[in-house]
C-alpha cells in the first residue's frame, strides 16, 4: 500500500470502528467454520457442530489476543487509543462545563485579540512596499532648522521638499543613487465645463517610474525630453481611472483628458493600486513636472517630494553624507543652514503608525499573557478535583503515561477548540477594527488574517494547552503515595500557592490595562469637551475648487459668491449662509505676516504672523463666532470703502494688551487697514491646539488664499440642504465642481478618530483583561474552599460565624490580589509613561484614575469570591464528615 | 537496531521466518488465512503449526508494509472470506529474505560442521 493508501485505510478505520471490528469477525468466523469441518472430518465419530466448532476455538487459541494483536499490528489500536481519550475528554468535559467553557473562552479571548491586532500590524508595519527591492527606496527631506521656531510651520521644518533646478543639479551630480526623481501630488479640477470633478493627480519626474521599477501596463511612461517645463501636454491615467471613468476603453492610448484647463494626450495606463502613499488611494492621473508652465510660474510652486533608489553596496549613511554637501554647497539655492535627512520609504510610511500600533500590539499581548494565566489558574483548581479520581485510576492499574496521555489530550482539546474560537473572534474583530480605523493607517484595504497568523495562533493556543495540561500531569508523577487521596495533602497546599501567584500577576497585568484605559478615558472625555470657539453642530461646510484661470478675475470670484448667497440664502433649509477661505477643521491653514502701526521693525526680519481668513461679512453671525469688541464687517465695507479687517482676541491681547484694538491699523498683505473689530478665538485645525491668532478681511475687499468655501448653518437635515446647495451651484456656476460637502461636526469628530480608536481598543483588552482577572479570583476562591470543605464544617460546627468563614475564603485569596495590585501599580505608574503623547491634560500618575481602578478590584474580588464563600459558608458538618 | 533480551531476539527471528513462510505460501497462489495455515502444516506433516494466534497479525503487519493485499470474496462455504495476494514488492522482499535465509543456514552449518 502506498502512503495515501495507508491513510486512507486508517481514516476509513478512524470513522468506521465498527466496520473493523466487524472484518476481524467475519475472518476469524470463516476461519472457526473451516477448522470446524477439519475437525468433524478427521474424527471417526461425529461430532456435533457444537463440538466440532469447541475444538476449533479450543485449536485457534486466544481470539481476542489475537485481535488485540492484530489491531497493535496494524496500528489501529493507537488510532483507537486516542479516539477514546477524545471521546472521554469530551465526557468529562461536558460534566464540567463551566470549567470547560472559562477556559475555552478565556483562550479565545486572548489568542484573538492578539491575532487581530498581529494580523493588521503584520499588514501595516511589517510587509514591505510592493516595489521590487524597497527596501532601498529612499526618501530625502531638506532640513530647515530656522522654521522650528515659526508657530505654523514647526511641524515641518525636516520635510522640506526641493525645487526643479536643484533636482536637476543633483541628478547630475550625485553618485550614491542609482536614480533620483520628484513627485507632487495634489487635487485638482479634471474635465471640462460639463461634469468637472476634482481628482487627485500626481506629477512627476520621468525617472520615478523606472526607479519604482514599476512599468505602465499599457503605453508607456513620460520621457526626460517631457520632463521640460511646457513639455508635451502628456498624461498617465491610473487603472482604477481607466475603469472607473473611461470604462476599460482598450483605445485609450492617444484620448485625450482635460486638466487645470490644459488639454493632455494620454500616452499610458498604470497598474492597478499603485501609491506612492498607501495611506491615500490611487491617483487617477500622472502628469509630468513641468506639464503646466503656468503653474510653474507661481512662487509657491518649488516644494517637490524626493524618491531615490540607494546604489548596492551604498551605505546610508554616506549617502546622506553627500546629499548634505550637494545641499549646503549648490548654486541654485543651496544655504549652509539646510540639512538633509534620508529615510527609507517604508518607514516614512509608517512613521505616523508605528507608535500606536506597537501600543495595541503590546496591549493584545499582555492580554494573551492574561488568558494563559488565567487558564493555568482554573485548570490547577480543576486539578484539585480530579485528583482523588486519578489516584483511583492509577490504583487501579492505569498507567501514569495513560493518565498524564489524557490529561494532556484534554488540555490540547480546549486549547484546539478555545484556538479556533479565537481565529474566528480575530477574523471578525479584525474586519471590525478596519472598518472604525481611522483612515489615514496604510495599507488598511489589504487587511486579512492570513494563514501565517492564524498558525501562529493555533500555536500559541497548544503549546498553551501543553504548558498548562502538564502542570496536573507533574503533580500526578511527583508524588505517588496514598497521601493524595486525602483531602487537602501536601499537593493541595503547594496548588494554592502557584494559583495565587498567578492570580497576583494576572492582576498586575490587568491593572496596566485598566489604568491606561481609564486615562484615555478621561482624555478623551477632556477633548471632546473642549470648545472649539463657535457652536458645531447644524453647520455645512461645501467646499468649492474654481476652475482657473477664469476665476483668477477678481470681480468674477466675487460675483460668484455674492450669486451663490443670494440664491442660496432663499432655500427653505438655509437659515444663514456666508463663506470663508479655509474652514476650521478642514485641514488647512494659511498664513502671513503683518506690521502694526507705531512700531518699528527691525530690518530683515519679519513682522508677526497670524492665521488669514477671507469671508463674507455674514461669516461670525453664520458660524456663530462672537464678535467681543466692535463690530463685524458688513456689506458697505466694499472694494472702494476704507479697507477695515477683524481680529481675533489672542491677536488683540497680543498686539494691544491694556487698550482696545478697535481703531489700530496693521499694514497687511500689501496695505494698511483698520481693526473694527475683535472676534472670539476659534481653534482652527484640532482640538488640541490653542486658538491662533487670526486676521480676518471681506471677500469684497481682497482676494487671496483659497478657494472659499461656502458655510451654511442649516435649519432642516443634511441630506435635504446638500441635494439644495448642488442644485443652487449647478445652476448658478455649472463650471464649478463641488470638493465635498461636510457637516462640521463629523469634521471636528473626525480629528478625534485617533484618539476614539485608541481608546476604545484599549477599553475593550482591559474589560476583557479584568473580566478574565475575575474569573482567575473565583478560581481560587472556590479551589481554596472546596480544599478546606472539611476545615469549614468543623469551624461552623465549633461555632464559628458565618462571618468569619467568609472572611476566610475571601481572605485566602486577598492576599494575592493585594501583592498584585501592588505590583501592578507600580508597573502601571511605569508602562502609563507610554500614553503620554496621547493624554490630554491628564496625567500618566493622575490619581484619581488609580483610585479608581483599585476600587473596581476591590468590588471585583468581592463579588468573584462572593459565590465560593457562601458554598462554603452552607456547607454542613454531617455531609463533608461523610463525603471524607 | 539491537534487541536488548534474547526473547525479544528470538521473537524477531521467529516472526522474520513466519513472515517468509507466509509470503512464499502466497507466490504459490492466492489464499486466505485457514488455507495459509492448512498448506504449512500439510506441507511440514503437522511438524509446524502455525498459530493462528501469531498468523492474523503478522498478514496484518506484512499488509501494512504493502507486502499483500486482500480482497474480501465470496468463498466455497457461502460466506465472505478474505483472500491475500502477495505484491510485486512483496515478491522482491521475499527474495531478500530467502537469500539472508540461506546465508544463515550456510553459517550455521559452517560451525557445526567444524565442531
Amino acid at each position: 500500500m502506498s502512503f495515501i493508501d495507508a491513510l486512507r485505510y486508517r481514516l476509513r478505520v478512524l470513522l468506521h470502528p465498527d466496520s473493523y471490528g466487524r472484518a476481524l469477525e467475519d475472518e476469524v468466523e470463516h476461519h472457526l467454520a473451516l477448522e470446524a469441518m477439519e475437525q468433524q472430518s478427521r474424527t471417526s465419530e461425529p461430532l456435533t457442530n457444537h463440538a466440532a466448532r469447541q475444538r476449533a476455538v479450543r485449536k485457534f487459541g486466544n481470539v481476542t489476543y489475537a485481535n488485540e494483536e492484530r489491531r497493535i499490528a496494524s496500528g489501529v489500536a493507537l488510532l483507537d487509543a486516542a479516539r477514546q481519550d477524545v471521546q472521554f475528554v469530551f465526557r468529562v468535559l461536558r460534566r464540567r462545563r463551566v470549567f470547560a467553557a472559562v477556559t475555552v473562552a478565556t483562550l479565545a479571548l486572548g489568542v484573538g485579540a492578539a491575532t487581530a491586532i498581529f494580523s493588521i500590524a503584520d499588514i501595516v508595519l511589517f510587509r514591505p512596499l510592493a516595489f521590487p527591492h524597497s527596501e532601498r527606496l529612499i526618501t530625502v527631506w531638506e532640513t530647515r532648522p530656522e522654521l522650528k521656531t515659526n508657530p505654523v510651520r514647526a511641524g515641518q521644518w525636516d520635510r522640506g521638499g526641493i525645487s526643479l533646478p536643484t533636482y536637476r543639479d543633483w541628478r547630475a551630480t550625485q553618485t550614491s543613487f542609482d536614480d533620483v526623481a520628484v513627485w507632487d501630488f495634489g487635487s485638482t479640477i479634471v474635465g471640462g465645463s460639463d461634469a468637472p470633478e476634482e481628482l487627485q493627480i500626481i506629477r512627476a519626474s520621468a525617472s520615478l517610474l523606472p526607479i519604482l521599477g514599476v512599468r505602465p501596463e499599457l503605453g508607456r511612461g513620460f520621457t526626460e525630453e517631457e520632463d521640460a517645463i511646457g513639455g508635451a501636454p502628456v498624461a498617465l491615467i491610473g487603472h482604477e481611472a481607466w475603469v472607473a471613468r473611461l470604462g476599460r476603453d482598450p483605445h485609450v492610448l492617444g484620448r485625450r483628458v482635460r486638466i487645470d484647463s490644459i488639454s493632455y494626450s494620454i500616452i499610458g495606463v498604470l497598474p492597478a493600486g499603485l501609491t506612492l502613499d498607501r495611506s491615500v488611494a490611487p491617483a487617477a492621473y500622472w502628469v509630468p513636472v513641468g506639464a503646466n508652465a503656468e503653474a510653474a510660474r507661481q512662487p509657491g510652486w518649488a516644494d517637490f517630494l524626493t524618491m531615490a533608489r540607494l546604489k548596492r553596496g551604498v551605505s546610508l549613511a554616506t549617502a546622506t553624507a553627500e546629499t548634505e554637501r550637494f545641499i549646503r554647497t549648490t548654486p541654485s539655492n543651496g544655504s549652509p543652514n539646510r540639512g538633509v535627512r534620508l529615510t527609507p520609504l517604508q518607514d516614512e510610511q509608517t512613521r505616523k503608525v508605528r507608535q500606536p500600533i506597537l501600543l495595541l500590539l503590546a496591549a493584545a499581548g499582555l492580554l494573551l499573557l492574561i488568558a494563559c494565566a488565567n487558564v493555568a489558574t482554573v485548570v490547577l483548581g480543576e486539578s484539585a478535583n480530579r485528583e482523588a479520581e486519578l489516584r483511583a485510576r492509577m490504583a487501579l492499574g492505569a498507567s501514569r503515561w495513560r493518565l498524564v496521555r489524557q490529561l494532556l489530550t484534554e488540555s490540547m482539546v480546549l486549547a484546539v477548540i478555545g484556538g479556533t474560537l479565537g481565529a474566528m473572534l480575530a477574523y471578525s474583530g479584525t474586519k471590525l477594527i478596519v472598518r472604525f480605523a481611522p483612515p489615514w493607517i496604510p495599507g488598511l484595504a489589504d487587511v486579512r488574517v492570513d494563514a501565517r497568523v492564524l498558525a501562529a495562533a493555533l500555536f500559541v493556543s497548544c503549546v498553551t494547552g501543553l504548558v498548562f495540561g502538564i502542570v496536573p500531569a507533574l503533580s500526578l508523577s511527583r508524588s505517588n503515595d496514598a497521601s493524595g487521596l486525602r483531602l487537602g495533602g501536601h499537593s493541595g497546599r503547594r496548588r494554592g500557592r502557584s494559583q495565587r501567584i498567578l492570580v497576583a500577576s494576572e492582576v498586575a497585568l490587568s491593572m496596566v490595562l485598566l489604568v491606561g484605559a481609564g486615562l484615555l478615558v478621561q482624555s478623551f472625555e477632556r477633548i471632546s469637551a473642549v470648545d472649539p470657539g463657535f457652536p458645531r453642530d447644524q453647520l455645512l461646510i461645501v467646499r468649492l475648487r474654481l476652475p482657473q484661470p477664469q476665476y483668477a478675475d477678481t470681480l468674477r470670484l466675487r460675483a460668484l459668491y455674492h450669486a451663490l448667497l443670494d440664491r442660496a440664502r432663499e432655500l427653505p433649509g438655509v437659515r444663514s449662509i456666508a463663506a470663508t477661505t479655509t474652514p476650521p477643521f478642514s485641514g488647512g491653514s494659511s498664513s502671513s505676516s503683518f506690521d502694526v502701526e507705531g512700531r518699528s521693525v527691525v530690518r530683515g526680519t519679519h513682522g508677526p504672523e497670524a492665521q488669514r481668513r477671507i469671508t463674507t461679512p455674514g461669516y461670525f453671525a453664520t458660524a456663530g463666532i462672537p464678535i467681543v469688541d466692535g463690530r463685524a464687517y458688513a456689506e458697505t465695507d466694499r472694494v472702494d470703502a476704507p479697507l477695515v479687517i477683524v481680529v481675533s482676541r489672542s491677536l488683540a491681547w497680543r498686539e494691544w494688551p491694556n487698550e482696545s484694538a478697535v481703531g489700530k491699523r496693521i499694514k497687511w498683505m500689501g496695505q494698511w487697514r483698520t481693526v473694527v473689530g475683535v472676534a472670539g478665538d476659534v481653534k482652527l485645525r484640532d482640538l488640541f491646539e490653542d486658538a491662533l491668532a487670526t486676521v480676518y478681511a471681506p471677500l469684497d475687499q481682497l482676494v487671496r488664499g483659497s478657494d472659499p468655501s461656502l458655510v451654511i448653518r442649516m435649519s432642516g437635515d443634511v441630506a435635504s440642504t446638500s441635494a439644495a446647495m448642488r442644485a443652487v451651484i449647478r445652476d448658478v456656476a455649472p463650471d464649478v465642481p463641488i470638493s465635498r460637502i461636510d457637516e462640521m461636526s463629523s469634521l471636528v469628530a473626525a480629528t478625534l478618530s485617533d484618539q476614539r480608536f485608541r481608546t476604545v481598543l484599549i477599553t475593550l483588552f482591559a474589560a476583557i483583561a479584568a473580566l478574565l482577572a475575575a474569573v482567575g479570583m473565583y478560581g481560587v476562591a472556590a479551589t481554596a474552599a472546596s480544599r478546606r470543605t472539611q476545615e469549614m464544617a468543623i469551624r461552623a460546627a465549633l461555632g464559628a460565624s458565618n462571618g468569619s468563614i467568609a472572611r476566610l475564603i475571601v481572605g485566602a485569596g486577598a492576599g494575592g490580589v493585594a501583592l498584585g495590585a501592588l505590583v501592578g501599580v507600580g508597573l502601571a505608574l511605569i508602562g502609563t509613561r507610554a500614553l503620554t503623547p496621547y493624554l490630554y491634560t491628564v496625567v500618566h500618575t493622575d490619581p484619581a484614575t488609580y483610585a479608581s481602578v483599585l476600587a473596581l478590584l476591590v468590588v471585583t474580588t468581592l463579588a468573584a469570591t462572593w459565590v465560593p464563600a457562601r458554598r462554603a459558608m452552607r456547607v454542613s458538618l454531617v455531609d463533608t464528615l461523610r463525603e471524607g | 537496531m539491537a534487541k536488548p533480551s534474547a526473547a525479544a531476539a528470538k521473537s524477531d527471528v521467529l516472526k522474520g521466518t513466519l513472515d517468509m513462510l507466509i509470503l512464499h505460501t502466497l507466490t504459490l497462489q492466492r489464499m486466505h488465512g485457514y488455507a495459509i495455515v492448512q498448506h504449512i502444516q500439510r506441507l511440514t506433516d503437522d511438524a509446524l503449526k502455525v498459530e493462528a494466534g501469531s498468523l492474523y497479525p503478522a498478514l496484518e503487519r506484512l499488509e501494512k508494509k504493502g507486502w499483500l493485499t486482500s480482497r474480501w470474496e465470496p468463498s466455497p462455504t457461502g460466506r465472505r472470506a478474505r483472500y491475500y495476494t502477495i505484491t510485486a514488492s512483496g515478491r522482491k522482499q521475499l527474495g531478500e529474505e530467502l537469500s539472508g535465509y540461506d546465508r544463515a543456514v550456510w553459517a550455521i552449518a559452517r560451525v557445526l560442521d567444524r565442531a
